[in-house]
């Protein structure tokens, strides 16, 4: 997963835009996928596995909040609560503007928080913003492991 | 009850008492007139009231006069400067005349009650004079009626126990008539106080009680609570009913009816009845009373349990709103992604394979989407108005639509518009509400008068009626054909068209919501091309 986005997202048509979007914008890290809470927190933290690498991590993630078995506030809770994926930048990427979405995801620790546009042109513009900045510009936080 | 029902009701009272005080102080007045009037012809009658009594001295028959002037115009404390000053005059004349005259039985006698009429107070067969009880009566009535004036509670209480005393030694004297027992008429071998100057005294002191009855000690006679309604029923029987028993004992033991102890007994076992039977009437009218007390108690007990439970409903109702809002920002808006990204991306992948047509409709199905995504926005902004939590605070709207203006004319400086807001306008609201209010209210006048040649908006209030608060916004805009005009605040609802003014017809839908969450009311008058003018109370 070096390098990679994990996009933390269950509507397959956002996935095929945000896949879309990444590629109109030649953002060519991988993109990895995970469908539900539960899924993305495997991927991160390791599930039955054992100890995963821990240099085996994404450059940053686009959570989505709504998500199937663990709701995204909750993954981002338990991503913050582990010292491997503390410093990981995570950024939630959801259509909620309610002021308690935005609260409860800030003060959880979330690094930034895209509200998704309903205009394709506007959310291609945010998503390459995104990995312009927290790819390219920003200063990734060290490893920890 | 309501409160302003109990206190009209202890007005009627209290009037009650009043007009009874100035009834007593006009019957002393002519008392004492009448007593004058017997010395000056020399009628027994009008002297003594019946030949064998004591007749009252003139002076005293002055007094009573003095005192009656007092008293008539301490009911009135609207009365005249002037008025109360003689007031004043008479209550200090009678507490002289009265402290000369008691000084006289122990020390220097002036002959202050031989000053009128002296020949005929010698001729009678005892000289008359001024009785030392009824002189100690005069000086506390005096005292009484000069303490009448004072608006202190602690004086007037002062006032009604000099008044009480009064009643006191009047009591004495005419009990003692009516029993025959002179050791209560006068004091020691001195002259007796007349049967009428008794009578006079008890009328005085009963006038002095009730001349301000709303404060000092009287005013649980006109009171409201239970206790006062209990005074008011049992008072005039204790007061009616043992001298009447007294009086029915010594007459039936003169007349050798029975002797003293058979007249005792009779006494006390009439009293036991007759009181008995007042408690306990009085007891029942008291527990109906209760009974419909706990009544009322049980109802407004099952109203409030009601008034709970419609609070929970309301809340629950709310939480269901908050969380149907909430999938419809969220949930309607990710299909509405799918339609017009996924267009959007038709267009710009495969524009080859589609004809002019093809693209046009792919236009249209992207701009219906967006369109689409701009009502569930407008959508969720008057839901949130309608969702938020409110505080009321003093709210500076002069600065606020300062501020709005501000910001309109940074945004679109091409426009020249002239922003006339009157200062210090200040509405109780929420601030942030009220905020968005004045956006909205202003945001339409600028957006109405863009066709203008010289756009004028202004801000401000009308003279407050009934302590409400009428602000307003105009504008000399497109305005408005006045039979549309309910319709103006209507959510999605346009008097004009899109290509006009371009909107969605929420910014005026906000405003009513703003203000209804303030209670309040919202107008708008206009005519076509005349501009608008909206009015609202918060």
């Amino acid at each position: 997963m070096r390098h990679a986005i994990l996009l933390v997202e269950d509507t397959e048509d956002d996935i095929v835009l945000t896949r879309r979007a990444l590629k109109k914008n030649n953002l060519t890290n991988p993109l990895v996928v995970a469908r539900d809470g539960q899924e993305a927190l495997d991927l991160l933290l390791g599930g039955v596995a054992g100890d995963p690498d821990p240099d085996d991590l994404p450059s940053m993630i686009l959570l989505d909040l709504q998500l199937p078995k663990v709701d995204g506030l909750e993954v981002l809770r338990r991503l913050r609560a582990n010292p491997r994926t503390r410093l990981l930048p995570i950024i939630i990427l959801t259509s909620s503007k309610e002021e308690r979405d935005l609260v409860q995801g800030y003060s959880n620790g979330a690094n930034s928080y895209i509200r998704k546009p309903v205009d394709f042109d506007q959310f291609s513009e945010a998503v390459r913003q995104l990995g312009l900045y927290w790819l390219v510009l920003n200063e990734a936080p060290p490893r920890v492991g | 009850m309501t409160s302003g029902k109990a206190e009209s009701r202890i007005d009627v009272r209290a009037e009650r008492l009043e007009g009874s005080a100035r009834c007593i102080a006009g019957s002393l007045a002519a008392l004492g007139l009448l007593v004058l009037a017997g010395w000056a012809t020399d009628t027994r009658t009008l002297m003594s009231g019946t030949p064998r009594l004591t007749a009252m001295n003139p002076v005293t028959a002055i007094t009573f006069v003095l005192a009656a002037a007092s008293l008539w115009n301490s009911v009135d404390r609207r009365s005249s400067a002037g008025a109360a000053r003689v007031g004043v005059v008479c209550a200090w004349a009678v507490v002289v005349i009265a402290a000369v005259r008691l000084i006289g039985y122990v020390g220097p006698d002036l002959g202050i009650d031989r000053l009128v009429f002296p020949e005929s107070l010698d001729a009678e067969p005892i000289p008359n004079r001024m009785a030392p009880n009824t002189a100690t009566a005069f000086l506390l009535a005096g005292i009484a009626l000069l303490g009448l004036r004072s608006m202190g509670s602690r004086t007037l209480v002062a006032a009604h126990l000099a008044g009480l005393a009064v009643l006191g030694i009047s009591m004495f004297t005419l009990c003692g008539y009516a029993y025959r027992a002179s050791g209560l008429t006068q004091v020691g071998e001195f002259i007796p106080m007349a049967f009428h100057t008794a009578a006079g005294f008890a009328a005085l002191s009963v006038g002095i009680l009730f001349a301000r009855p709303r404060v000092g000690m009287v005013d649980v006679l006109v009171r409201e609570e239970t206790g006062s309604r209990i005074a008011r029923k049992l008072l005039p029987a204790v007061i009616g009913i043992a001298p009447v028993l007294g009086w029915l004992r010594v007459y039936g033991e003169h007349r050798r009816m029975y002797d003293s102890s058979t007249g005792t007994a009779i006494m006390v076992a009439s009293w036991v009845g007759v009181m008995g039977a007042t408690v306990w009437w009085q007891a029942r009218v008291l527990n109906r009373a209760d009974v419909k007390r706990t009544e009322a108690e049980r109802e407004v007990e099952a109203l409030n349990s009601k008034l709970r439970r419609d609070a929970i409903e309301i809340e629950a109702t709310n939480r269901e709103l908050e969380a149907f809002s909430y999938s419809v920002s969220h949930d309607l808006r990710a299909p509405l992604r799918s339609i017009t990204g996924f267009s959007q991306a038709l267009l710009e992948d495969h524009a080859g394979g589609l004809d002019e047509q093809g693209r046009d409709y792919l236009d249209r199905v992207v701009r219906a989407g967006q369109r689409m995504a701009e009502l569930i926005e407008d959508i969720m902004v008057l839901s949130r108005i309608s969702r938020k939590d409110m505080q009321r605070e003093p709210v500076d709207l002069s600065v606020a639509a300062l501020d709005v203006a501000h910001g309109l004319s940074e945004s679109q400086p091409q426009r020249n518009v002239e922003v006339d807001v009157e200062p210090g306008l200040v509405a109780d609201g929420d601030p942030k509400l009220l905020r968005i209010l004045m956006e909205n209210l202003l945001a339409n006048a600028w957006k109405f008068t863009a066709l203008q040649a010289h756009p004028r908006i202004e801000v401000g209030a009308l003279p407050s009626k009934n302590g409400e608060r009428v602000f307003y916004v105009q504008d000399n805009g497109a305005g408005f054909d006045m039979e549309h005009a309910g319709r103006l605040f209507t959510p999605f609802q346009r008097l004009h068209s899109e290509a006009q003014f371009p909107g969605n017809g929420v910014g005026l839908a906000t405003v009513q919501r703003v203000v209804r969450r303030h209670g309040g009311r919202v107008w708008a008058q206009g005519k076509v091309s005349q501009g608008a003018t909206f009015f609202f109370t918060v």
